[in-house]
C-alpha cells in the first residue's frame, strides 16, 4: 500500500507526459516504456507500472497514441504503442506548460 | 501506421469481439510479467524474487485488468458505432447516387410513398390534434372533474348550485383549489353589429385552477365572483389578436349582452378551458350570471345564490398529497352532510373522474366511444400504406430485374448478400424520407382545409381550439411510417434479388424467375401484389361509398315535415341585454312585419328546431304517478300558434295552440305533445285532457300541464333513425329570449330556391328597420340549414377522408398494375416477337394480355368485396344505414376499378403489339 501511496503522488498528466516522451522517438511496448522509465529515473518516480497501462490504455482512447500488435525482440507477440501527430503536438504543448510550471515554483522556492 | 516497419502485422478486424478485448489485455500484461521477470533472473535474482519484485513494482494487477477491459469494451462499443455511422452514411450516399440516375423512377417511386406516408400522416394529425395533444393545462393529473350523482339513480348527473360550490370549496382538504363555471352563449357587440359568442361563466380562481393565468393583465376577484355589478372581463388570445393584439385592450370595453363590461385581461395563448376541441371567446365572473343567459334552459329567474339552481360544473386541482380515491371518502362525506342539512342537496353525493377532453358536461365521460373510430381510421390509413408499400415493392422488384447482372457481377466478385441487401433498404430509406417529407406538406395543408371548413360551421360562435401546425407526435409518427415502408417494401425484394442466382444473372434472360415465366406466370409475387393492391383499394372505395351514402340517406331521408319553401331565422333578445316584456314587444313586431311580406304564407316561432345544433330536453311523466321513474326525456319547444302549420304538420287528435294563448300568460297550462311521447306515456290511449309533469332537479315542481293536442311524430336529428318525442308548449306562457323564426313561402310565388334568396333579403331589411341592433344569428332557407348542420358535417368530412382515402388507394393499385403490365411487354419482348413472326396477329396479343390482367382483377375485386363488406360489419354502428346500398357501391366500385385497371394494362400491351418481330428477336 505504500507503493500506491506514492504513485498517487505522481499527477495523472505528468504520467500522460512521460509516455508521450517515451514513445516521441520510437514505437514502443508497455514493458519498454516501464523499463525505459525506470531506466532514465533511475527508479527514483516510483511509478506503478499499473498507472502507467491505465495511462496508455487512456492516451489510446484519447487518440494521442495507437497500438498495433507486433512481434517484440525477443520473438514474441507483443502491443506496440505508437505517438500520434495528436499526441506530438500534446507532448510539446505540456512540456513548455510543465516548464513554465516548474520554473514558476523554483523561483518561489528560491526568493523564500 | 507506417512508422511500424519492420514490425509484422497481423490482420485486423474492423472492431474486436469482447472476448478478444478481454484477451488483449491480458496477453499485453503477460508479456510485462514474463520480460520483467525474465529480466531479473538474467540479473541474478532467484525466480521467487523476480516475481515478488514485479508484482510490486506493478501495483494491483486484478483491478488493473478489470479497468483495462471496461475500458477496452467501451472503446471498441465507440468504434463499432462510428464505423456503423460512416458505413451507414456512405450507403445513403451511394443510394442517393444511384437513385438519382434513375429519375423516372425515383419521381413515381417518392410520390406512391408520399400519397401513402401522407394519408398516414394526415390521419395521424386529425387523431392528434383531437385525441392526443396536451390540452394547455399545468399538471393535468392532479385535475378532476366535480360531479354531483344521484344515489337513487346512479346514472343521473347534476349540476352544482353557487352555494353548494361554495360549502364544498370551504369544507374540503383534499382539493388546492375548487373551481366552479358554466358555459354560455352571449351577445358581444362590435361596431354596430352583435355577434354571439359562447362565454365561460366562472370563478374567481378558475385560471388558478387550470394553472394558466391570463397572459395580460389580471383573472378575477373573488368580490367580482358574487358582486352583481362586476362589470370585467377576460378575453381570448384568439380574439385578442383578431382585434389587433394592442396592450390598450385592457381597460378598454365592451359590450356584453347590452351591458358595458370592462376588459381585465386576456387568457393565454391556446388556453381553451379543459376542452381539446372548443374555447370560449369571453370570460366573465359568476357575478354577471344574471345577464348572461345559460345555455341550459331557461333561467325561470334563479339567482346565483338559490340554492335551487343548479348551474354549475365543477372542477379541482388535487392537494399533493391527495389522489381521487384517497379523496373520495372525505367528498362522500361532505356531500352527506349537506344532504341532511339541506332539501335541495337531497339524494345527492359527489364523486371525481378525469376531464374529458372533448364535451364539457355535468356527467362524467370517458370518451370511450372516440376508440372506435380512431382505430377505424387509423386502420385505413395502414391498409393505404399498405398498398402503397406493395406498390413499391413492385417496383423495386422490377428495377432490380433490371439490374440483375450488376447485382450478379457484385455478389461474384464477393459482395456480401447482406451487403446488397443493405444497399437497397438504403435506397428504399432515402425514398421514404423524401416521400415522407412530402407526405408531411399534404397532412399540413389536409388538417387545415379540414380545419377551415369547421370554422363556418360550429354552432354559438366558439372558437375552434384546434391548431393544425404538426407537432413533434406527427413527425415521430411520419418517420415511423417511412421506416415501416422502407421494411415493408424493401426487405422481400432485397432479400429475393440478392440471392438471385448468380450464373443465370450473368447469362441474362436465360431465368425469368422473377418476372414469372412459365405457367406460375400468374400467381408470382408481382401479381399478387398487384392483386392485393386492387382488393385493398376495393376496401376503402367501398367504405368511403358507405359514409358518403350514410350521408345522403341521412340528409333525404323523410323528416316527417315539408321542407320546401322555408325559411328560418334566429334572434335572441338576450343578447343585447332586453328583458321578458322587451323580448316579447319585439317578436310580436317581427311576427307582424315579417307576415307583411307578400311572398310569406305565415311565421311562427319556435325555440329549437329540428336539425339545429342545438336542443333543449326535458323529461316529462304523467302527473299524477309520483314516480320519477316513469320520466321520459323529451325535446322541449317552446312555439306559437302558427307553428305546425308552417312544418305543415295537422294535428292527429285535439286541437293546436290558439293566437291568444302563443301572446299572453294566464289560464291553465297547456302542451301538445308528439305521437310517439304518448305512445311512450300513455301506451294506446288518448292523450287528450291528460295532465304530463315536467320532472325537474327543483324541489318544487312546476304545476302540470293540460294535453289539448297530439301532433305527428317528427325527426329532431339528422341521426334520429324514427321519429322522436317532443312536447310543444305556447310562447304565451313560456317565454325563451332564443326564438326561430319559421317562415312558409306561397307556392303560389314560384317557390324554389330564387323565392327564398328574395324573401330572406327582404327579411333582412325589415329585421334592420324594426331594430338595427338586434343581431341575426341565422338567416337560411331551411334545406340550406339542414345541409349545414353539425352533424352532416361531421358525416360528411368522415366520408370525405374515406373517399379521400379510396381514390389514394386507386391511384396507387393503377400506378402498380400499369408498372408491372408495362414491365412484363418488356421482358416478353422475345417471346412476343417470336409470336408475332409465328403469324400471331397484335390483336390476338393485346386480347390475351388485357384478358389475363382481367383474370387478376376479377380475383382481387372478389377478394375486395368480402374485405369491404367485412369493413361494412365492423363501422356497423358508424354509418349510417349502413345495411342499405352495399350492393350497388359494392358494384360501382367494382366496375370503376375493372375499367380503371383494365386502361391500366390496355396501355402497355398495345406497346407490345407494336413490336417488329425482327428487331425484338435480335435485341437478345
Amino acid at each position: 500500500m505504500t507503493e500506491r501511496k506514492r504513485s498517487s503522488r505522481l499527477l495523472q498528466g505528468t504520467v500522460d507526459l512521460l509516455i508521450l516522451k517515451a514513445l516521441s522517438s520510437a514505437p514502443s511496448h508497455g514493458y519498454g516504456i516501464s523499463k525505459w522509465l525506470r531506466e532514465r529515473s533511475e527508479g527514483t518516480l516510483g511509478l506503478e507500472d499499473a498507472a502507467l497501462y491505465q495511462a496508455l490504455h487512456r492516451l489510446e482512447r484519447k487518440g494521442s497514441i495507437q497500438s498495433e500488435w507486433g512481434q517484440s525482440e525477443n520473438n514474441r507477440r507483443a502491443k506496440f504503442y505508437e505517438i500520434t501527430p495528436l499526441g506530438r503536438r500534446r507532448l510539446v504543448d505540456e512540456t513548455g506548460q510543465w516548464r513554465s510550471y516548474a520554473e514558476a515554483v523554483f523561483r518561489v522556492l528560491g526568493t523564500a | 501506421m507506417s512508422r511500424l516497419r519492420g514490425i509484422p502485422r497481423h490482420f485486423r478486424f474492423p472492431w474486436r469481439s469482447v472476448r478478444e478485448v478481454h484477451r488483449q489485455v491480458d496477453e499485453e500484461l503477460q508479456f510485462h510479467f514474463d520480460c520483467r521477470i525474465e529480466e531479473l533472473l538474467e540479473s541474478g535474482c532467484s525466480r521467487e524474487e523476480a516475481e515478488q519484485i514485479t508484482h510490486g513494482e506493478f501495483g494491483d494487477l486484478k483491478e488493473t485488468q478489470r479497468s483495462l477491459k471496461a475500458l477496452g469494451r467501451r472503446h471498441e462499443a465507440q468504434l463499432r458505432r462510428q464505423i456503423m455511422f460512416s458505413e451507414f452514411f456512405r450507403d445513403i450516399r451511394y443510394a442517393w447516387r444511384s437513385l438519382m440516375r434513375s429519375p423516372g423512377f425515383t419521381a413515381v417511386a417518392v410520390l406512391v410513398l408520399a400519397l401513402g406516408i401522407g394519408a398516414g400522416s394526415t390521419i395521424f394529425s386529425l387523431v392528434n390534434m383531437v385525441v392526443m395533444r396536451p390540452i394547455q393545462i399545468e399538471d393535468p393529473d392532479k385535475l378532476v372533474g366535480v360531479y354531483s350523482q344521484s344515489l337513487e339513480r346512479p346514472d343521473r348527473y347534476r349540476s352544482f348550485s353557487y352555494p353548494t360550490y361554495v360549502d364544498l370549496r370551504q369544507q374540503n382538504d383534499f382539493f388546492e383549489e375548487l373551481a366552479a363555471y358554466e358555459i354560455s352563449t352571449v351577445g358581444l357587440k362590435q361596431g354596430d353589429t352583435t355577434r354571439r359568442v359562447m362565454a365561460g361563466l366562472v370563478s374567481a380562481n378558475y385560471f388558478r385552477t387550470f394553472g394558466i393565468p391570463p397572459a395580460l393583465g389580471r383573472a378575477f376577484t373573488v368580490e367580482e365572483e358574487t358582486a352583481p355589478h362586476a362589470d370585467v372581463a377576460v378575453v381570448s388570445h384568439d380574439y385578442w389578436i383578431a382585434r389587433g393584439g394592442d396592450r390598450d385592450i385592457l381597460g378598454s370595453n365592451l359590450t356584453v349582452n347590452g351591458r358595458t363590461v370592462t376588459v381585465v385581461g386576456v387568457a393565454k395563448e391556446g388556453f381553451s378551458g379543459s376542452s381539446a376541441l372548443f374555447s370560449p371567446v369571453v370570460w366573465l365572473p359568476l357575478g354577471l350570471y344574471s345577464i348572461a343567459d345559460s345555455l341550459t334552459g331557461p333561467m325561470d329567474g334563479a339567482g346565483l345564490t338559490d340554492r335551487d339552481n343548479h348551474a354549475l360544473m365543477l372542477f379541482g386541482r388535487l392537494a399533493a398529497e391527495f389522489d381521487e380515491a384517497s379523496a373520495a371518502p372525505r367528498l362522500a362525506a361532505i356531500a352527506g352532510r349537506l344532504e341532511s342539512e339541506y332539501a335541495a342537496q337531497k339524494d345527492q353525493t359527489f364523486i371525481t373522474s378525469p376531464l374529458p377532453r372533448l364535451s364539457v358536461s355535468n356527467a362524467p365521460d370517458n370518451e370511450s366511444y372516440l376508440l372506435a373510430p380512431v382505430l377505424l381510421l387509423l386502420a385505413m390509413a395502414g391498409v393505404v400504406l399498405l398498398i402503397a408499400c406493395l406498390n413499391l415493392a413492385n417496383m423495386f422488384l422490377a428495377r432490380g430485374a433490371g439490374r440483375r447482372t450488376e447485382l450478379a457481377i457484385r455478389l461474384s466478385l464477393g459482395g456480401g448478400r447482406l451487403r446488397l441487401v443493405r444497399q437497397m433498404l438504403s435506397e428504399g430509406l432515402v425514398l421514404s424520407l423524401l416521400g415522407g417529407a412530402a407526405g408531411l406538406v399534404m397532412a399540413f395543408y389536409g388538417t387545415r382545409i379540414l380545419l377551415g371548413s369547421i370554422n363556418n360551421l360550429l354552432p354559438l360562435g366558439m372558437d375552434v381550439a384546434l391548431k393544425a401546425t404538426p407537432d413533434w407526435r406527427v413527425l415521430l409518427a411520419t418517420l415511423v411510417f417511412c421506416l415501416m415502408a422502407t421494411l415493408f417494401s424493401g426487405l422481400g425484394p432485397a432479400w429475393k434479388l440478392s440471392g438471385a442466382n448468380v450464373i443465370s444473372g450473368l447469362k441474362e434472360n436465360a431465368g425469368q424467375g422473377l418476372s414469372g415465366g412459365g405457367k406460375n406466370r400468374r400467381w408470382s409475387p408481382r401479381n399478387l401484389m398487384v392483386l392485393a393492391q386492387i382488393a385493398l383499394s376495393m376496401m376503402l372505395l367501398c367504405a368511403g361509398g358507405l359514409f358518403v351514402r350514410g350521408a345522403w340517406i341521412a340528409a333525404d331521408a323523410n323528416p316527417g315535415f315539408s321542407l320546401r319553401d322555408s325559411v328560418l331565422v334566429e334572434l335572441d333578445t338576450s343578447l343585447v341585454g332586453y328583458d321578458e316584456s322587451r323580448g316579447r314587444e319585439v317578436y310580436r313586431s317581427v311576427l307582424e312585419r315579417l307576415r307583411g311580406i307578400p311572398s310569406v304564407e305565415s311565421a311562427a316561432l319556435s325555440s329549437i328546431v329540428p336539425f339545429g345544433s342545438v336542443t333543449r330536453t326535458r323529461r316529462v311523466r304523467p302527473a299524477g304517478a309520483y314516480d320519477d321513474e316513469s320520466a321520459v326525456r323529451s325535446h322541449f319547444y317552446v312555439v306559437t300558434d302558427d307553428y305546425f302549420e308552417s312544418l305543415r304538420l295537422k294535428m292527429l287528435q285535439g286541437r293546436g295552440f290558439t293566437a291568444s294563448e302563443s301572446i299572453s300568460d294566464g289560464g291553465t297550462p297547456i302542451a301538445i305533445i308528439s305521437e310517439p311521447l304518448a305512445e311512450q306515456l300513455w301506451p294506446g290511449e288518448s292523450p287528450i285532457g291528460k295532465l304530463v309533469q315536467l320532472v325537474g332537479s327543483d324541489s318544487e315542481p312546476p304545476p302540470p300541464l293540460e294535453i289539448v293536442g297530439m301532433a305527428p311524430g317528427i325527426r329532431h336529428q339528422l341521426s334520429d333513425q324514427q321519429p322522436a318525442s317532443h312536447l310543444y308548449v305556447p310562447f304565451g306562457q313560456n317565454f325563451a329570449p332564443n326564438m326561430h323564426v319559421h317562415l312558409r313561402l306561397d307556392e303560389a310565388a314560384g317557390g324554389g330556391g330564387t323565392a327564398e334568396a328574395a324573401v330572406m333579403q327582404t327579411v333582412r331589411k325589415e329585421l334592420r328597420a324594426l331594430d338595427p341592433i338586434l343581431p341575426l344569428l341565422t338567416l337560411k332557407s331551411y334545406s340550406e340549414f339542414r345541409d349545414q348542420s353539425v352533424f352532416l358535417w361531421l358525416f360528411s368530412s368522415v366520408a370525405r377522408i374515406f373517399t379521400g382515402l379510396g381514390l389514394v388507394a386507386l391511384f396507387l393499385a393503377l400506378v402498380g398494375v400499369y408498372g408491372v403490365k408495362a414491365f412484363m411487354v418488356t421482358s416478353r419482348t422475345r417471346e412476343i416477337g417470336l409470336r408475332l413472326a409465328l403469324g400471331a396477329t397484335p390483336a390476338e396479343i393485346l386480347k390475351e394480355l388485357v384478358r389475363e390482367n382481367l383474370g387478376t382483377t376479377l380475383a382481387a375485386l372478389f377478394l375486395g368485396s368480402l374485405l369491404a363488406l367485412g369493413a361494412a360489419r365492423v363501422a356497423d354502428h358508424l354509418i349510417y344505414e349502413s345495411q342499405r346500398g352495399v350492393i350497388p357501391i359494392l358494384l360501382g366500385a367494382a366496375f370503376v376499378l375493372t375499367l380503371a385497371s383494365t386502361l391500366a394494362a390496355y396501355l402497355p400491351a398495345r406497346r407490345a403489339t407494336r413490336i417488329e418481330p425482327t428487331v425484338a428477336l435480335r435485341q437478345n
